[in-house]
């Protein structure tokens, strides 16, 4: 399993590229810390993980998190993913206040979760349609 | 007779005879290849005009249903997600509805004396598309479901299946050149004509022709979809447009702009939203263009009234400041 750790201080702070030069699929590991003025807010324990599914990547650049069971909405910069995500993808995802810290793909639940829309699908297309067609 | 015309003649003049038989031969050849051609190809002054005007498609024909009352278009305020309304004199359409993590969808339509729907479409399987599905579905009587066929693995995609499979509409993944008819609106489907697996790209694109007027919706459509419709010679030219994608410079790529060449365009986006939507290079194209441009984060929703021939804008709310190219007058808009 792959991850992410990013701390809450490096978000906005370059280190996005560094998490992205720790390469595919590797624990990134504790990056050091940028220059900067400000001292970092107080440490908080990250939260358990959770499941989010990869709804969308908006103009190339923000990821959208659909996390937990209702889907909370979550935009992350699409650097701060293991490389190789795409949409639809599920992962593991451990947050530390407003900031995400961790990101697993799981690939187990991304599996199931095409499996079983797949038949939900399948069911539909059974259905047929109903609309007046325009032979005109 | 001909024989003894031939047997009657000395060598000259069976040559004569030869030769005459075939140069008449070859004049009714020659006349007929001549009126063939002339039937088919067009004059030099239809090819002076072809060279000089747009080479855009005509537009589709009228449909010769007659008319009778408007069609009023909401383009609901939904915060960074889709919701569009066709309500027509005899048809009620709707085109995505909403985001996932908000309940505006089916209070608005409830607002507006919706009690069922004749059509409800999910362009792509986002959840700032298709979020309000179940709410809708469970709430109204819907005729038929049209989604782009695209697999998603969201819990939200999931839920809207659920709906859809729960409820008594038919189902339908529509492809370029359907047309369908609901009531007196003639249902254009422009896109997708295949499945690439690029949710944004397979977007359900549609051509909805109301008596003269013309409303166009692609979803999230980007710029290679607008492209393949161009390319695909569909009419396009719609007076109403609705900004791709919430005015991302990911879609409306000037030439599709120009192929549609709408009177006014509309975007479908949250007031502050983390993607800079709608694009300034879009709006600044609008405004080139001088394209009116109206968008629900600064008028709340909005409703474009039509009675087939004359369109009449709409706003809920008045702008909270100036886009290049912005629509002239905030509210009760007349063109």
């Amino acid at each position: 399993m792959s991850a992410y750790r990013l701390w809450p201080w490096a978000r906005g702070k370059g280190l996005r590229a560094l998490g992205r030069s720790q390469g595919c699929g590797r624990q990134a590991g504790a990056p050091q810390r940028p220059d900067s003025d400000q001292a970092p807010p107080p440490e908080q324990a990250p939260s358990v993980p959770e499941r989010a599914v990869v709804d969308r990547i908006v103009d190339g650049a923000f990821a959208v998190l659909l996390v937990g069971e209702a889907e909370s909405e979550r935009i992350e910069p699409v650097d701060l993913l293991p490389e190789g995500t795409v949409a639809g993808d599920w992962l593991r995802v451990r947050y530390r206040g407003d900031a995400l810290v961790e990101a697993t793909p799981d690939a187990e639940a991304t599996d199931q979760a095409r499996e079983r829309i797949a038949a939900k699908l399948a069911l539909l297309r059974r259905r047929g349609s109903r609309a007046q067609r325009d032979e005109g | 007779m001909y024989e003894k015309l031939w047997m009657n003649q000395g060598p000259a003049a069976r040559l004569l005879l030869v030769l005459a038989l075939l140069v008449g031969l070859c004049a009714c050849t020659g006349a007929g290849i001549w009126l063939a051609w002339s039937a088919a190809a067009p004059e030099s002054a239809e090819i002076e005009a072809a060279a000089t005007s747009t080479p855009l498609p005509e537009p589709t024909p009228l449909p010769t249903i007659p008319l009778t009352g408007t069609l009023t278009v909401h383009f609901c305020d939904v915060g960074q997600g889709d919701a569009i309304l066709l309500q027509g004199p005899d048809f009620t359409l709707l085109i995505d509805a909403g985001r996932h993590d908000r309940n505006d969808v089916l209070p608005y339509l409830r607002s507006v004396g919706v009690e069922r729907l004749d059509l409800l479409v999910g362009t792509h399987p986002h959840a700032d598309h298709i979020g309000q599905f179940p709410q809708v579905l469970e709430a109204l009587p819907v005729g038929e479901v049209w989604l782009s066929g695209d697999e998603h693995t969201s819990l939200t995609y999931e839920r809207a299946l659920d709906a859809i499979l729960a409820s008594e509409a038919g189902y339908h993944e529509p492809r370029a050149g359907e047309v369908f008819l609901f009531g007196s609106a003639r249902v254009e489907v422009l896109h997708p004509e295949r499945l690439t697996g690029r949710l944004h790209d397979g977007s359900i694109s549609l051509r909805i022709v109301f008596g003269e007027v013309a409303i166009l919706l692609t979803g999230d459509a980007e710029a290679s979809a607008e492209s393949e419709m161009i390319a695909r010679g569909y009419p396009l030219r719609s007076q109403v447009f609705k900004l791709g994608h919430h005015g991302s410079s990911t879609s409306n790529s000037a030439p599709f702009l120009a192929a549609v060449s709408p009177e006014v365009a509309i975007y479908s986006a949250g007031l502050g939203n983390s993607y800079g939507h709608p694009h300034a290079e879009v709006i600044e194209r609008l405004g080139a263009a001088r394209i009116p441009v109206y968008g629900t984060d600064r008028y709340g929703a909005i409703r474009v009234i039509t009675d087939g021939r004359q369109i009449v804008i709409e706003t809920e709310r008045g702008r909270a400041d100036t886009l290049p190219g912005e629509g002239l007058a905030a509210g009760g808009q007349t063109r």
